[in-house]
């Protein structure tokens, strides 16, 4: 179970453990951002100092239907106790947690004030996105 | 201007030109949906299902690839339609 609470903003926040190419495991806040298909986005210092190479150039369509070009890198993530391969998009902003990773998760809120936000396994589930992949994003 | 050198902008551009004239007409349509890692130094490349497995078989073969990744049939390979995160066009 993963415990995590709405934020000032109005945000729905969460601790995740993200590992650096040593092995070495980093605590990172990241936003639950359900229109974003892909597992995680973290800032570049963030990818600079978990030290995750070589990045791969992929496409990612933005909110205006724009096709931008953006950096991704393989990662690892400590989820529901269990290690978890993880693409990282590399962006400005705030680092951000997606459905691929969440893909297989019970994610309740309460909407109110600092409200609790928990996300647990689905029983059910086979604990990741369909191929381990993001979500397909459909031709506009 | 070496591979090495480029700018996102720059690599997405020479991999986008090495998938149309090269590889989209061997995977489309009937590989719709699977991912394509190629490396745009040589060319080489590597369609699977999973976009993790498919990169790290590349980058087994070839550990100094220059990556550039297509999902086929669909215009990009992730989507956000929230303000949470953005990026600096470079």
């Amino acid at each position: 179970m993963i415990f995590g609470s709405i934020d000032d903003s109005g945000d729905l926040t969460i601790p995740i453990r993200v590992l650096d190419a040593n092995g070495h495991v980093h605590r990172i806040v990241a936003v639950v951002d359900t229109g974003f298909n892909g597992h995680i986005s973290l800032l570049p210092h963030q990818i600079r100092e978990l030290r995750l190479w070589p990045p791969q150039s992929v496409a990612m369509a933005v909110a205006n239907g724009v096709i931008i070009s953006v950096n991704a890198y393989s990662g690892v993530v400590i989820w529901q106790g269990e290690r978890r391969p993880v693409e990282v998009i590399e962006a400005e902003g705030t680092p951000t947690v997606g459905l691929a990773l969440l893909w297989g998760s019970l994610l309740a809120v309460e909407i109110t004030e600092h409200g609790a936000v928990t996300i647990s396994p689905l029983p059910s589930s086979e604990g990741s996105a369909p191929g381990g992949s993001p979500a397909p994003v459909s031709p506009e | 201007m070496t591979t090495p050198e480029m700018d996102t902008e720059q690599r997405m551009a020479l991999g986008k030109e090495i998938y149309e004239t090269r590889i989209r007409h061997l995977v489309e349509p009937h590989e719709h949906g699977k991912y394509v890692v190629l490396d745009i130094t040589t060319g080489d490349y590597v369609m699977g299902p999973d976009l993790g497995y498919t990169t790290h078989e590349l980058l087994t073969r070839r550990p100094d690839a220059i990556l550039y990744t297509v999902r086929i049939g669909h215009p990009a390979v992730f989507r956000l339609r929230g303000p949470k995160i953005w990026w600096n066009k470079q």
